[in-house]
């Protein structure tokens, strides 16, 4: 079911990323960055209402390996904050341009 | 002893709080103080530190995979001191009150872009590797986009965007690989991989390809380098220089540590980071031929010297070890005299541009009749990356020549050659347009004269050079040892 998840989101991701309109970019990059997340803790088999333990001795049957969930958490937070930057860049390239982007075509004439 | 391991990234996050809280007109003086004690650091720790033991460091005392290790080698060393000598010519080369460096956030976003590379390099952790190249991308997502002129915001979103994807191809690979392998400490990565490539080779070699692609996209390999040329040129010149000098290099530095020194070794991967290298050599100098302004020739070229130091990729897995350990350090003794040139020449045409206000080639020339030591500061940055004799580029490509020779590779030396014939052509190029000639500007612009502090850090990275190329066996005695690091290190040193 994560595993599934994690698949739709990465390919709703990438069409976003084609459809090549920065609104379009930007919510690409949010289902991409999220399903890599879902796929990392999918690959990990977690088992679900059990707890992450460090030290699990033989319970592994009983417990979740607790470095995947952390790599997820420390990705949510640096996803969010590359989101943040984002956002501000293409309200940025929105005050300076047209949102289509085609001035990002015509390549600068000069510095 | 092994507390040292954290210094790199301890000076530069030192000098990141300073600069936040001196007042604007100290932030330049604080910066310099700081970069010169990394510079010492780690010119100390590349000759005595590390020569024979490798500095490891489990962070909170944690074992692995829990915890992150740190450590440090005579690669590290190497790297640490080439990206002091940098992060000092850059300090003192920026002059506040110009562009984009007249943002209070200047030198903070240098102290930590520097912190970012140190950790990238000192880190021995698959994972934290990656939090470094975050903290990389960050600070120069803010330096790319600091200012609102176009040019520079269209450049920024590109790498903005091409950057992001590869982070996500790191970050997908690195879960996968613990979830794989069940650790991401570099060294056991490396034995729990080798087992698991008994077992599913196409398992293991689809998860080296992945990060292969992230860390190529970093580097500006053949087909992932659009982002480079796209923003490198609307930068100011202090930070193209470090960009330049620095963050191809730290994509590099991971192909090498962890494509051909943790993952198994694979002919398809050595083959495919040849046959691209290849392709960059050429296609770098192709694209800088038709450019007609100084910043985005030099942009092109990085591209090609990209592929001249991924080259080290076909003598990586050679059975032959005295050819796999000269191919390796031919090609870091190559990184380190790169790092030097090229960031020179962006410092140099940035002292071209705030000299004449423009940096296109048929608006400037005549410069060598009224600034003739302008002249020379270039040209001697740019015959040493086409590899003219007295300089460090010879050295570099006489040596690569050497190994390619010594492999029986024939295309690849074809190759090399091409490009090097074209690297001449665009230094001459620019030189013809530039340098020679009667002098005749453009317009009402005024010659300005140069900041004294800009050309001290000019002057600095030419002597270095120089250096280099007058008594080559130092660095190339370093780069050895790196090699000898870097094969050796992950494989069988025990944690």
């Amino acid at each position: 079911m994560i595993t599934l998840c994690a698949v739709v989101l990465i390919f709703l991701g990438l069409l976003f990323l084609l459809r090549g309109s920065f609104v379009g970019i930007a919510f690409g990059l949010i289902l991409l960055g999220n399903g890599i997340n879902l796929t990392i803790f999918a690959g990990s088999k977690p088992r679900l209402g059990m707890f992450a333990f460090v030290d699990r001795g033989a319970a592994t049957s009983l417990s979740n390996d607790p470095v995947p969930q952390a790599l997820v958490l420390t990705a949510i937070v640096i996803g969010f904050a590359l989101l943040g930057f984002v956002v501000a860049l293409i309200r940025k390239v929105a005050a300076i341009g047209p949102i289509d982007g085609s001035f990002m075509k015509e390549e600068d004439a000069d510095e | 002893m092994n507390n040292l391991v954290f210094l790199p990234v301890g000076i530069a996050f030192l000098g990141f709080s300073l600069t936040l809280i001196v007042s604007r007109r100290s932030q330049k003086l604080a910066s310099l103080a700081v970069a010169v004690c990394y510079v010492g650091f780690g010119v100390w720790s590349m000759f005595n530190l590390s020569r024979d033991v490798t500095l490891r460091l489990n962070v909170g005392g944690w074992p692995s995979p829990f915890g992150i290790s740190l450590m440090y080698d005579n690669l590290t060393a190497l790297l640490i001191s080439l990206t002091g000598i940098l992060y000092l010519a850059t300090v003192l080369y920026s002059k506040p009150g110009k562009t984009s460096e007249d943002s209070p956030l200047f030198f903070p976003l240098i102290h930590i872009l520097i912190c970012g590379i140190s950790g990238a390099f000192t880190t021995g952790d698959l994972f934290n590797l990656y939090v470094w190249f975050e903290v990389i991308l960050l600070s120069s997502f803010v330096l790319l986009s600091l200012g609102n002129k176009v040019a520079r915001i269209a450049g920024a979103f590109k790498y903005v965007v091409l950057n992001m994807l590869s982070s996500f191809f790191f970050l997908a690979a690195a879960g996968l690989v613990y979830n794989a392998a069940h650790t991401l400490n570099l060294v056991q990565l490396a034995s729990n991989l080798g087992e698991l490539a008994l077992v599913s080779p196409n398992y293991v070699l689809s998860l080296n390809i992945l990060l292969f692609i992230a860390f190529a996209i970093k580097s500006a390999l053949f087909p992932f380098f659009f982002w480079l040329p796209a923003s490198y040129h609307t930068l100011s010149p202090a930070i193209s220089a470090l960009f330049a000098g620095l963050l191809t290099k730290v994509g590099l530095y991971a192909i090498f540590r962890v494509n051909l020194f943790t993952f198994p070794q694979n002919d398809y991967v050595q083959a495919l980071l040849g046959g691209l290298a290849c392709a960059s050599i050429l296609i770098g100098v192709a694209g800088a031929i038709v450019q007609t302004s100084i910043r985005r020739i030099l942009g092109f070229h990085i591209i090609s010297q990209v592929g001249y130091i991924a080259l080290a990729g076909i003598f990586a897995f050679s059975s032959d070890s005295t050819l796999q350990r000269f191919g390796i350090s031919v090609a870091l003794f190559y990184m380190a005299h790169h790092i030097l040139v090229k960031a020179n020449l962006y410092l140099v045409s940035g002292l071209v541009a705030s000299i004449t206000g423009t940096e296109r080639l048929g608006k400037v020339t005549g410069l060598l009749a009224t600034h003739a030591f302008l002249a020379l500061l270039f040209a001697i940055p740019a015959l040493s990356l086409a590899g003219i004799p007295p300089f460090s580029g010879f050295w570099a490509k006489l040596g690569l020549f050497q190994a390619a020779l010594s492999a029986n590779q024939i295309l690849v030396i074809v190759v090399m050659l091409a490009g090097g014939f074209f690297t001449v052509f665009s230094m001459t190029k620019i030189w013809l347009s530039a340098f020679w000639g009667e002098a005749q500007w453009d317009g009402n612009a005024r010659p300005q004269r140069a900041p004294v502090c800009s050309v001290i850090a000019c002057i600095l990275l030419s002597m270095l050079s120089v250096a280099i190329g007058l008594h080559p066996d130092l660095l190339f005695g370093r780069a050895e040892l790196a090699a000898r690091d870097l094969i050796s290190g992950i494989h069988h040193v025990a944690p």
